[in-house]
């Protein structure tokens, strides 16, 4: 975090929300800067739960890497919202209860559209002892709730949604922001993460009722430190199944992979390179799963191995 | 009879695992996982520096092996390395 800038947390609501609706919000999102507008408080009670810690930055003294917005397009009947980046509207409108999750899918797409510096992979990104994990894994795996867990187990969080790896150091970019939890969720991480801050609510989204859960204060303290991939994990969350583990084949794992890149076409051989380096320089795992119990236990030796 | 030859570095790259090999085509940046046989196929035709027909890889192949591996027959390796071709991993050098 940037030192002597307040944090979100130092703004009323009110100046917080008339910022957002008047000359906009510049909010520092390492390794990002957002300008954001809105004028709807659900936005506002957004930001202020799960980016409290986050450095707000002053509009003449700074640049902003993107200028968004999530806006009222229809106020009485059925009201929905529009996210724009620059003016442009990538996306259908959403029912304006959804404003905040929007918010954040819009910035996701923001980055990976458009950050091509880095080789982009979606996956949740942890670090501890220095080494970084990724979870790769398509949706309904169980990756956000087995991220979120692990954030609260000793792991500091990078990303819950993608890998930013510097194609030349092999390095991955820490880019914290909070943790898209979707349905029961929801309610399994309030049970387990006592003093757990959830932003608001976003209910019948295509995803189900999503929810965002703020970072930890080690991974934002600790947001300017890039970490070198150690292990790559493939979850797969199975009702019922006892934990298993079992080694995924590297020649897989790079096609899996490369398929989970959001650029690695635009990266070309520098690109697959890259991602052979972090291919074999990881051990990599099938972990099939029903019990975070048993689960948080597994991460934990193989981090002390 | 056909014969092949792996395409220049600068064409195809590759990385290789004790469980198989990735292929990288830079002229669309396609990749390809092969299995550990097929990947030593790649390796014996990079390593004989001409083009080889199947019968001659199956050959290479059959000299590398322990004496109790029963290798494929070379229609086999016939179809692989057409395949390879096909998917721009190997070029046909000549017929």
């Amino acid at each position: 975090m940037r030192s002597g800038a307040p944090r979100v947390a130092d703004l009323s609501r009110r100046e917080l929300a008339a910022r957002l609706a008047g000359p906009g919000l510049r909010l520092a999102l390492p390794p990002f800067v957002f300008h954001i507008h809105s004028p709807l408080p659900v936005v506002a009670e957004g930001i202020a739960a799960v980016y409290a810690q986050h450095a707000v930055l002053d509009v003449t003294d700074s640049f902003a890497d993107f200028h968004v917005s999530v806006r009222p397009q229809r106020r009485w009947f059925r009201p929905v919202c529009v996210f724009r980046l620059d003016g442009f509207q990538p996306f259908t409108p959403l029912a304006a209860g959804e404003a905040f999750a929007f918010l954040e899918w819009g910035m996701n797409w923001c980055i990976t559209g458009h950050a091509h510096g880095w080789l982009t992979i979606h996956s949740a990104v942890l670090e501890r002892g220095g080494r970084c994990l990724l979870l790769p894994a398509p949706p309904g795996s169980g990756k956000s709730t087995l991220c979120a867990s692990l954030m609260t187990d000793g792991w500091r969080l990078l990303s819950d949604e993608m890998a930013l790896l510097d194609p030349v150091s092999g390095l991955v970019t820490p880019a914290p922001r909070p943790v898209s939890l979707k349905n029961a969720s929801i309610d399994l991480v309030r049970r387990r993460v006592p003093g757990a801050v959830l932003g608001p609510l976003a209910h019948d989204t295509m995803k189900g009722t999503v929810a965002h859960l703020r970072a930890s204060a080690d991974s934002l303290a600790r947001a300017h430190e890039p970490a070198l991939p150690a292990w790559v994990v493939f979850p797969q969350y199975q009702a019922g199944a006892p934990l298993t583990c079992t080694p995924h084949p590297k020649p897989q794992a790079l096609v899996e992979l490369a398929g989970n890149s959001f650029n690695q076409h635009l990266h070309g051989r520098r690109g697959f390179n890259a991602l052979c380096d972090l291919i074999e320089r990881s051990q990599v795992f099938d972990l099939r799963y029903s019990d975070l119990d048993e689960a948080l236990p597994w991460f934990r030796e193989l981090a002390a191995a | 009879m056909d014969a092949f030859s792996v395409w220049p570095e600068e064409e195809v790259a590759c990385r290789r695992w004790p469980e198989g090999a990735v292929f990288y085509r830079e002229s669309d940046g396609a990749l390809f996982a092969l299995d550990p046989w097929a990947a030593d196929c790649l390796s014996a035709l990079e390593s004989a520096q001409h083009p080889l027909t199947a019968p001659d890889l199956r050959d290479r192949l059959c000299a590398l092996a322990p004496p109790d591996e029963a290798l494929p027959d070379a229609a086999w390796f016939d179809d692989l390395l057409s395949q390879l071709a096909e998917q721009g991993i190997v070029q046909v050098a000549h017929a």
